[in-house]
């Protein structure tokens, strides 16, 4: 593994998809985001949540599409591939994007105290409320992203995002079967039941981080496997 | 080299779902230990 390798691949990516990041996915949140935080004051890091799992969930359809093709033949083994990927998902999508919705969320906020005298220019506003368990689940449903994108091949941002809630789906149902199996036996004569499942709001900052790392471990782990297996 | 994605896939999934029926399993027998009383009769307002 050489870091040459990586710095190429990086560039490479720059050169061929630098623009396409530029028209379809900075300009439009940067509007987004200013008409968005222009109008209202919620729901904007869910704005930034969903194009960071888009622009991840992209990241390898078009290095495994056709027309991709010549990206297997880029003369950098797996894991210098692999490598420079995780570069772009984790720090280049969640910094631009972040750093993007907050340029435009201030702007806006200019603006909107420009025209409205008692509107308030508060910076730190869009930082306050984001709690260490969300950024953590952040990475970690990036590495799942990942992982979709290397696994599907066409629409895998959908594909695995419906994986996900079918799955979720399934878990659920396990679960309420297996509660409802358990309270026939232990109290038949009851009718009616009320049972939490909450395994995740009940741990602690460091179970939700050890949970995220073994999470991200796991999936990119995968996708190493997968891109070996699928690489000519 | 031989497929092992889905293999894994497929054995971390049940696993997931083996500890998922565990823990609820034991989180309803701990919690009738703990509180016998609530599962005794039903509970009428």
């Amino acid at each position: 593994m050489k870091r040459d390798n990586i710095v190429k691949l990086l560039k490479l990516y720059f050169i061929e998809n630098g623009r396409r990041d530029l028209m379809y996915l900075i300009i439009p949140l940067a509007l987004i985001a200013f008409v968005f935080s222009f109008l209202s004051t919620g729901g904007l890091h869910f704005l930034g949540v969903l194009f960071v799992g888009i622009f991840v969930a992209r990241l390898f359809e078009s290095f495994t599409s056709s027309a991709g093709i010549h990206y297997l033949m880029v003369p950098a083994n797996t894991k210098e591939k692999i490598l420079s990927s995780m570069i772009l998902a984790n720090i280049y999508a969640p910094v631009v994007i972040f750093s993007i919705m907050f340029v435009s969320n201030i702007l806006a906020k200019l603006l909107r105290s420009l025209l409205v005298q008692t509107a308030v220019v508060d910076g730190g506003a869009f930082f306050s409320g984001i709690s260490l368990g969300q950024i953590v689940f952040l990475f970690a449903g990036i590495s799942i992203l990942f992982f979709g994108s290397v696994y599907f091949r066409k629409k895998s941002f959908l594909k695995t995002v419906s994986v996900c809630l079918g799955v979720s789906a399934l878990y659920s149902t396990i679960i309420f079967i297996t509660a409802v199996i358990n309270y026939k036996i232990v109290a038949p004569e009851f009718e009616s039941f009320h049972y939490e499942s909450n395994l995740i709001e009940n741990m602690s900052d460091a179970w939700t981080v050890v949970l995220a790392l073994l999470v991200m471990a796991f999936f990119y782990v995968l996708s190493f496997i997968r891109l070996r297996e699928t690489e000519v | 080299m031989k497929k092992y994605t889905n293999k894994i896939l497929i054995i971390t999934g049940l696993i997931l779902a083996l500890g998922l029926i565990l823990s609820t399993t034991v989180n309803i027998q701990k919690e009738y230990k703990n509180h016998p009383y609530k599962f005794s009769k039903i509970i009428e307002e």
